[in-house]
């Protein structure tokens, strides 16, 4: 039996899950995966390339791709970017983590909270709460406009740095604009904190960057909540992927470990001594601990992640001192060169073999949906086999509304998102 | 002077959800200065944005909605009335973007909100090839400048 297609997450996919005897006998997110096609395109490309190419895998997260891939190329140099060219690149990542997580808090995860079938039905009867984060969605937007020079596809972000950098007066309006979405951020945590969540945690192994001073997002340690900490170079070395029949992505899982989790709840436990101050107020305001454990609580912890950008961003603006050059030189040379940052989704890593002319080799990117993929069948599993006392309906929206919980990027990992349920009867 | 946008939507990497993109790339050309022209991928709260304050909005993106390849749909939709059913666009059948919601939504959402330009036309180009790879479809092709065509005759019956 098939049902509709599973909206509200971005780009495409489908969902499979088969009941049998009254057990779940079978799950799979069936997932088609663009980087793959973007990782022969790349091959033969100059060194230059990857961060104009590789922002198209995801309309939502190029910076985070832009951020890697440019990363992963200096590594490969031999050159690193730091003071205020690497302060841009984090206010720039502040700009796509307000947009991306506000987009799938209000937009697409809101209404599963509220009863509403889209964000459409949701806004004759909330409003406000749609205008704010609209508002607050732009704002995220007004940066990677100012500082990538345009809000989509930004065209400013090199290899190296960037083509041209603000002035201090330029970023001026950015945080008059920014000191307003701090407001929508808070008010936007509260609305969210006082939905109700389901009862359900999870004990997968929550790995994320990890950064002594900051709430890792451009570079740091992998680190988990079990133990594991590496490079963030070593991260493919750690990695054992693994293709299934059901899905052209490889599955990955953590080696001699289980499948692990990516993103906003691994990135909060593991870093929520590091909050800025209000941000953090706000996240034990709404209830949440040091840790967070249920994936649909991850709604409150996007929302306390967009008032931390918001503070994080005003920082930067107001401590910024131009750079004397918008790029750093960079030379190209044979080797290899890996980083990781932190996509909204979670960690995005970026591998590149370069030859001595600076011609791409070999490309890799493991996206932050296919490392979470495992995770998320394995919940779904779990929840639909807690839940096969609801009708069909309703666990079909409640199973929707699970696979939100973890944002799919489905643009990045995925094609076309159909739920079916399949109804095996042995009789 | 009146505020007129044409706004491709798509992704070059997807065949023909690249038309709506090439669409606006040759008619920026004809268009000049009597309209601004920028391209998106088609979330919907986006196109919000991008069509915020216009008077006008021309929007070009692929559909799927069984018709041949190459069909093009043209809807145009006045902002200040109240939703018809003559002017329904659909949310489904979708705008073939890799992105789910698409123009369709945003049209909905845009409604809703009260954020409509006043008068709103969408061409609806009827894709068969939506696999990752560069370059349109031939029958997507044949139709470009047919649909530039038309997307300069509205801006010029703004300005007339």
């Amino acid at each position: 039996m098939k049902v509709d297609a599973l909206a509200r997450v971005e780009g495409e996919g489908a969902m499979y899950v088969e009941i049998a005897d009254g057990a779940v006998r079978d799950v799979q997110l069936q997932i088609y995966e663009p980087p793959r096609f973007f990782e022969a395109f790349l091959r033969g490309r100059a060194y230059t390339e990857p961060p104009d190419i590789t922002a198209r895998i995801c309309g939502i997260c190029p910076v985070a791709y832009q951020m890697s891939s440019a990363r992963a190329i200096e590594d490969a140099c031999g050159v690193t970017v730091d003071g205020p060219l690497r302060e841009l690149r984090r206010l720039i990542y502040c700009g796509e983590w307000i947009e991306s997580h506000t987009l799938h808090v209000a937009m697409l995860h809101a209404p599963d909270f509220l009863g509403y079938e889209s964000a459409i039905d949701m806004a004759a009867d909330h409003r406000p709460a749609v205008e704010r984060s609209l508002r607050l969605k732009k704002a995220g937007n007004d940066i990677i406009d100012l500082v990538g020079g345009r809000a989509v596809h930004p065209v400013n972000v090199r290899v190296g740095g960037f083509y041209r950098v603000p002035t201090k007066r330029e970023l001026r309006p950015l945080a008059e604009t920014l000191r307003e979405a701090r407001d929508d951020a808070i008010e936007t945590v509260q609305w969210v904190a006082g939905f109700e969540f389901p009862d359900f945690e999870h004990g997968h192994e929550y790995v994320a960057l990890t950064h002594p001073e900051e709430y890792a997002v451009i570079d740091g340690r992998v680190q988990s909540d079990r133990g594991l900490d590496i490079d963030e170079r070593d991260l493919l070395e750690h990695i054992e992927e693994e293709h299934v029949a059901h899905s052209t992505a490889l599955h990955a899982h953590l080696l001699e470990r289980a499948e692990y989790l990516v993103g906003p709840l691994a990135r909060y436990s593991l870093n929520s001594t590091r909050l800025s101050p209000i941000a953090a107020d706000a996240a034990r305001s709404a209830g949440l601990g040091a840790e967070c454990r249920n994936p649909f609580r991850s709604i409150v912890v996007r929302a306390v992640e967009v008032l931390h950008a918001c503070e994080e961003a005003l920082d930067i603006i107001e401590a910024y001192e131009p750079p004397d050059r918008p790029a750093v030189d960079i030379q190209p040379r044979a080797g290899v060169g890996r980083a990781c940052t932190e996509a909204p989704r979670g960690l995005l890593y970026h591998r590149y073999e370069l030859a001595d002319d600076g011609s791409i080799l070999d490309a890799r990117i493991i996206p932050p949906t296919s490392q979470n993929q495992p995770t998320i069948e394995h919940d779904l599993w779990h929840f639909v086999e807690a839940n096969l006392d609801l009708d069909e309906e309703a666990l079909k929206l409640r199973s929707e509304q699970a696979i939100r919980n973890y944002d799919p990027c489905i643009s990045c990992a995925t094609h076309f998102l159909d739920l079916t349920v399949r109804e095996v009867d042995q009789t | 002077m009146s505020d007129v946008r044409v706004i491709g939507v798509g992704n070059a990497y997807r065949h023909d959800d690249g038309v709506g993109l090439r669409v606006v790339e040759v008619a920026r050309e004809r268009i000049g200065d009597s309209a601004s022209v920028q391209t998106l991928d088609g979330e919907p709260t986006r196109l919000l944005d991008a069509w915020e304050g216009a008077d006008v909005a021309v929007i070009v993106d692929a559909v799927q909605s069984g018709a041949p390849a190459g069909t093009v749909h043209r809807i145009a939709i006045d902002g200040d009335a109240p939703a018809s059913d003559s002017d329904a666009v659909p949310a489904r059948p979708r705008a073939a973007s890799s992105h789910a919601p698409g123009p369709g939504e945003a049209i909905a959402l845009a409604r809703a909100l009260g954020r409509l330009p006043r008068r709103l036309v969408l061409y609806g180009v009827e894709g068969v090839d939506f696999s990752e790879g560069i370059g349109l479809s031939d029958p997507v092709d044949e139709v470009v400048h047919t649909i530039v065509a038309s997307i300069v005759n509205d801006v010029r019956s703004v300005r007339s």
